[in-house]
């Protein structure tokens, strides 16, 4: 049984392409998705694999020929049973139509051309039946993106699970399946008295991390923690820290070691709900948010178990400064089993962190204060104190471990004194 | 070759999904290539009398030079991952080179039939300040993805007489340029390197991480990707 090569679509306004080079001669034979031929069409050459193992029969057209899309180009004698796979090259979508905005001053607002709805509607779910939905999102697919080919442009199953299967896995693996979009409505427009901002791509990355995580059923704990002795250490060490090792001593590092350590003993926070399961981490990676001109950056300190205070104070001067010269390296933002944020440098006594992506749970470091507090039995004096505000997974933990493991910071926190040590 | 081996066994990577999306930018030394076709009579004299070796490669397009002071950008992506189509990453790659060229006060435009970047904004005149010729397959050979090799070289401060020894790309009424050409200025090719990654994250609208950091001097690949 013979299978004919036919010429795929390359491109949406492709009509034809030039044969550069066979690459398979008649007699010849040849695997399922082995190269077969290379066609040249408007300065691309394309490489298109065979969509059949067999034997090459005949070339029905030669090297420099001209052919229309869908022409004839080979027969193959196929191996009998398997079914011919699709081998035209990705067709465009109409997120990525929009790719390349016209030359234009760059202020232009990027956002209006990115993920528009497909076909133009406002979301897919009106032109779906109740069981595509579903299968819409079992799938992970947002039916707003789907161009549906039933009539009048209805969605129908195979529309979505083409959609599911030609790609939706662009972006990092998250162990949450992709929420729908909630936005019905079109993009406002700036007027005139308003400013269009253009995204970035580390805000498009921020904001698509951020509403992934908001689908995350998130709890929240805080703890106060007495850190009149962390606040006297640090006094009396700052200035020969910095002599020695050239860089400031901020109080970020003791609370790193803190969190770091408590880690080891509760080992629901450095996890991540899969699903079916919950993972646990055996290593102890800490994302640390950094603030940047750009936008929020959070590096990872790899092992942070394994590193002493100054360690992590030098750790996470040298992160710092390689994040905001924006000379990170891949290694250096994956991997991070557990967050921890310092907003107390905005002067923060409050605030509610959002869970990293594949992470269960986040926790802050507010800012420290002075303020009266009961000492002993019924004295008052003024105290240090300073609030972590933990974020968790709820479907990871409950209150208890969250809890748990804050006693357990805090514990640590309050232990620093002026004995305490450094390395 | 060296440069040719090191994308192919990237783009063979890249399709088993082993690395991310990658830029490699780099300079040449001295080469005339052309595609599949030949140099034909595109050749002004003989082979021997070029000054340079001449190596057909596996890319579109027609005869060109690449040299010294031309930067040479190679994007190894995976098309079907990135919901691309062939036509659309072309243009996408002119765009990403008329932003970086702007920002050195160089207008350009694209056109219809004309593969690459010229300068002005008339169709039909300005001149090649950058050629385009891009290889799509699937080098692992599975149902992976579609990657690309080969990519756009931008002329910043390349001696332009190499060019005359030949037709470029096979078009013998137009000239070709460069960024010195056009401005006077001789800009450092590591600095135009970030210039244009920042416009291919822009246009492609991806996160850029340099793991070596951008490159400090020639010959050097950086690597580029998505963390998205």
């Amino acid at each position: 049984m013979a299978y004919t090569l036919t010429m795929p679509e390359v491109g949406e306004t492709v009509t034809e392409g030039t044969i550069e080079k066979w690459l398979k001669q008649p007699g010849d034979k040849i695997e399922k998705y082995e190269p077969i031929v290379e066609i040249n069409t408007d300065k691309v050459n394309v490489e298109l694999p065979s969509p059949v193992s067999g034997t090459v029969k005949e070339h029905l057209v030669k090297e420099g020929d001209t052919v229309l899309i869908g022409a004839a180009l080979a027969t193959i004698d196929e191996v009998a049973g398997e079914k011919p796979a699709d081998i035209a090259p990705p067709k465009p979508t109409e997120a990525s139509a929009a790719l390349a905005p016209a030359p234009a001053p760059p202020k232009e607002t990027i956002s209006a051309t990115t993920k528009t709805a497909g076909n133009g509607r406002d979301d897919g779910a009106n032109r779906a039946t109740p069981r595509v939905r579903k299968l819409a999102s079992e799938l992970g697919v947002d039916l707003a993106l789907v161009t549906g080919t039933g009539p009048r442009g209805r969605i129908v199953e195979e529309d979505v699970r083409a959609f599911a299967e030609s790609g939706s896995k662009t972006g990092a693996a998250t162990a949450v399946a992709q929420k729908p979009a909630a936005t019905p409505h079109p993009p406002a427009k700036a007027g005139a008295d308003e400013e269009a901002v253009a995204l970035t791509p580390i805000r498009k990355t921020i904001a698509r991390r951020m509403t992934e995580s908001a689908a995350v059923p998130v709890a929240w704990l805080v703890i106060e923690c007495d850190v009149t002795g962390l606040v006297a250490l640090r006094s009396a060490r700052k200035a020969a820290f910095e002599e020695r090792h050239g860089i400031g001593l901020t109080y970020l590092p003791f609370a790193a070691h803190a969190v770091s350590q408590a880690l080891l003993d509760h080992p629901y926070l450095n996890a991540t709900w899969a699903e079916d399961k919950i993972i646990l981490k055996k290593r102890v990676n800490l994302s640390i948010a950094v603030a940047t001109e750009r936008g929020l950056m959070v590096p990872v300190i790899h092992d942070a178990d394994r590193l002493s205070v100054t360690g992590l104070a030098l750790a996470m001067t040298e992160l710092g400064e390689r994040t905001r010269d924006n000379k990170l390296k891949i290694e250096d933002v994956e991997g991070g089993t557990f967050t921890l944020d310092n907003t107390g440098a905005f002067g923060s006594i409050l605030s509610q962190p959002i869970i990293n992506t594949g992470q269960s749970a986040i926790i802050t470091v507010e800012a420290i204060t002075k303020r009266a507090r009961v000492v002993g039995d019924n004295a008052v004096g003024v105290r240090s104190v300073v609030n972590m505000c933990l974020s968790f997974d709820h479907r990871v933990m409950d209150g208890h471990q969250a809890g748990a493991f804050l006693q357990d910071v805090k514990r640590r926190m309050e232990a620093y004194g002026p004995d305490s040590g450094l390395d | 070759m060296e440069a040719w081996d090191l994308q192919r066994e990237l783009a063979r990577n890249r399709a088993l999904g082993e690395i991310p999306d990658t830029l490699l930018l780099l300079e040449h030394p001295p080469v005339y290539t052309t595609g599949r076709r030949g140099a034909g009579s595109n050749l002004l004299m003989t082979e021997g009398a070029l000054g340079a070796p001449l190596i057909e490669t596996d890319r579109g397009g027609d005869i060109t030079f690449h040299g010294p002071g031309q930067l040479i950008a190679y994007p190894i992506i995976d098309l079907r991952a990135a919901r691309l189509s062939v036509v659309s990453y072309v243009r996408s790659l002119e765009e990403t080179v008329m932003r970086t060229v702007r920002e050195f006060g160089i207008t350009s435009h694209t056109e219809c039939g004309l593969t690459g970047v010229w300068t002005g904004e008339t169709d039909g005149k300005g001149d090649k300040i950058a050629a385009i010729g891009v290889r799509v397959g699937k080098p692992a050979g599975s149902s992976g993805g579609w990657v690309t090799c080969h990519g756009l070289a931008l002329n910043v401060d390349v001696d332009l007489t190499w060019f005359e020894r030949i037709v470029p790309c096979g078009i013998a009424d137009r000239s070709v340029t460069s960024i010195a050409a056009e401005t006077g200025v001789k800009p450092e090719l590591a600095g135009v390197a970030g210039q244009l990654a920042s416009s291919f994250g822009a246009v492609f609208g991806r996160e850029m991480i340099w793991p070596c950091g951008p490159a400090s001097g020639t010959s050097e690949t950086t690597r580029t990707s998505t963390t998205c």
